[in-house]
């Protein structure tokens, strides 16, 4: 494809990929009755918003590895704001994650001069600690390992299925707001700055960027967003919060989910839990548990070496339309 | 007036006395050459110039400005820019977005659409604008050059630190290397470059800075630092066997 071509992917419009998004989740709510699809679909949005919240740090070179401290953390403000303090659900699902991006502020101050497996150890570390925190000397809040109920974010005497829907749809439309926050950041004047700090710290800081304000920015916002996938979790799809949040596995997630997407590009989370989780879903009930787990390993490796930029950029190359940007990989 | 002023800088690594109480001016709208043997410590004077590193002693002064130990972000934004010994480029950006982290984060900030605008004036300015879609890895070592020199130019120094960029040129490519400093200097660019080339330092510098082992051993027009017994002892030094370098350390 032209050079001139890839100049236009870079400055292509946000917003019809977002209607589109909306539409199409739309119809599948209309079309499909199966609770179970249902449930997947919303779990897929969840922690699309989620491995959007880790690719927003990412853009900064900043990998963490312990991103369930913030899921966890805003899932337990949230459910007990909502709990203690009879906040409507709807409410404490923002206000809780201003907690996890004060976390994530903090812990980019204290990791500010480390990068890479460095930075990504600290933040792995993190999550242990904050677990433990949440378990003892906070565990008369948070009731230790037994944790909470979460109130639900839709009830009132709705129909079961009904429920379903709406959670299905708020996840959709949440997922679909993170793209949009994500795309405008990677597209504007600080996504550029990220990109710089991302490649190289030095150059970037003596062609005038303030590295320092930058990371803080991104790991804070990061931390928010993480922090509101782990709130609607709780509020509609495990209705219950537990310290077991500040796991390895929920680290893992987002980091898998976006590489197979596509690392640094807003599309990329989406795509990648999209596609991950129905083909796991599909080889847990077509194969059963021990078989699925090699298949679902074996498609993992053949995805990340045959296309290590992502299904993304496969995707927008079939289409003919990704250009040598896309192309960019990060490492 | 001076724009730019070091008074006994001193850097060390480890036991490395990089430099060793360095002291310089370089006045508005000049071309000064910063020369010496590998590890003199050039590089590190550009490394400390520009917040990069930080001197333990001495006091670094720009355009009035005490700049010792200011980031090195700030210390941009008050005009100073540099280019890398070796090109640095941003690897996952395009090299007219390259460009633009320069325009839009430099000395008079810009938003994305003018960064976007004058990036590619200034890839035109050195010879990349046909480029300006490729990626870095896609560029020769000489256009990376030009894109250092592009990105330090976007920034819009006042001073312009440029660390060999001119080392592997062929003649051709020198002359027209020439060419685009004399446009430089007639943007009132004041210009510091290190180089080992002598052909382009006496070609196009008012005046010389020595450094050898760190300290300053000679200063002056070309042709007085050309005829200096110190420079001359360093160089050939250099080249004969140790005893000079000896003494010289
Ligand atoms: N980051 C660093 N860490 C440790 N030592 C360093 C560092 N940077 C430079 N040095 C050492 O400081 C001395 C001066 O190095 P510098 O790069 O400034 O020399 P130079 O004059 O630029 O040489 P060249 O002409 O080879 O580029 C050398 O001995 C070098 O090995
Ligand atoms: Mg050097």
């Amino acid at each position: 494809m032209s050079r001139a071509a890839a100049a236009r992917v870079r400055r292509r419009r946000t917003l019809p990929v977002a209607l589109a998004m909306l539409v199409a989740g739309g119809v599948v709510a209309a079309l499909v009755r199966e609770q179970f699809v249902l449930q997947v679909l919303t779990y897929v949005f969840i922690f699309a918003i989620y491995a959007q919240s880790w690719n927003i740090a990412a853009h900064s070179g900043q990998f963490s590895l312990g991103h369930a401290t913030f899921l966890g953390l805003g899932a337990y403000a949230s459910v007990l704001l909502a709990g203690r303090l009879g906040l409507p659900a709807a409410v404490a699902m923002f206000v809780g994650p201003l907690l996890p991006a004060l976390a994530g502020l903090a812990i980019a101050r204290l990791c500010l001069r480390l990068r890479e497996w460095y930075f990504g150890m600290v933040t792995f570390g993190f999550t242990a600690i904050v677990q433990v925190l949440v378990v003892e000397p906070f565990g008369g809040l948070t009731n230790r390992w037994d944790g909470l109920d979460a109130a639900p974010l839709w009830a009132g005497g709705r129909a079961i299925e009904t429920i379903a829907i709406l959670n299905y749809l708020t996840a959709l439309a949440l997922m679909v707001g993170s793209y949009l926050l994500a795309a405008r950041l990677m597209n504007s004047k600080s996504g550029l700055a990220l990109a710089a700090i991302h490649d190289n710290e030095v150059v970037a800081a003596v062609s005038g960027v303030n590295v320092r304000t930058h990371r803080l920015m991104a790991m804070t916002l990061s931390g928010y967003v993480a922090g509101v996938a782990g709130a609607l979790n709780s509020h509609t799809l495990t209705r219950h919060i537990s310290p077991g949040i500040f796991g390895i596995e929920d680290s893992i997630w987002p980091l898998l989910y976006t590489i197979a997407g596509g690392l640094r590009i807003p599309e990329g989370p989406i795509l990648g839990t999209l596609v991950v989780r129905v083909f796991w879903e599909w080889a847990l009930r077509a194969l059963g548990g021990f078989e699925s787990l090699v298949v679902i390993g074996l498609a993992l490796a053949v995805i990340v070496t045959t296309f290590p930029q992502g299904l993304y950029v496969l995707a927008a190359r079939a289409a003919g339309w990704a250009g040598p940007r896309l192309a960019r990989r990060a490492r | 007036m001076s724009l730019l002023r070091c008074e006994a800088v001193a850097k060390s690594f480890g036991g490395l006395q990089a430099l060793a109480g360095v002291q310089f001016e370089v006045g508005a709208g000049e071309i000064v050459g910063l020369i010496g043997p590998n590890g003199a410590g050039k590089s590190t004077l550009v490394n400390t110039i520009t917040g990069v590193h930080r001197p333990e002693h001495g006091s670094i002064t720009f355009d009035g400005h005490e700049v010792t130990r200011l980031a090195p972000e700030r210390i941009t934004r008050l005009g100073v820019a540099r280019t890398f010994q070796i090109p640095q480029p941003f690897h996952t950006l395009s090299v007219l977005e390259n460009v633009m982290v320069g325009v839009a984060f430099g000395a008079r900030g810009a938003s994305l659409e003018r960064a976007a605008r004058e990036a590619a004036e200034l890839l035109e300015f050195v010879g990349l604008a046909d480029k300006a879609h490729h990626e870095p890895q896609a560029l020769t070592i000489i256009e990376l050059r030009r894109l250092e020199l592009a990105r330090a130019l976007g920034s819009g120094a006042r001073l312009l630190l440029l660390d060999e960029i001119h080392a592997g040129l062929t003649p051709k490519e020198l002359e027209e290397a020439r060419e685009l400093l004399q446009r430089l200097r007639a943007r009132g660019v004041t210009i510091l470059m290190v180089e080992h080339l002598m052909q382009i330092i006496m070609a196009v510098c008012e005046r010389i800075v020595v450094l050898e082992f760190g300290r300053k051993i000679a200063e002056g027009t070309p042709a007085e630092v050309a005829a200096d017994p110190e420079v001359i002892r360093a160089y050939l030094g250099t080249r004969r066997a140790g005893g000079a370098r000896a003494a010289g350390a």
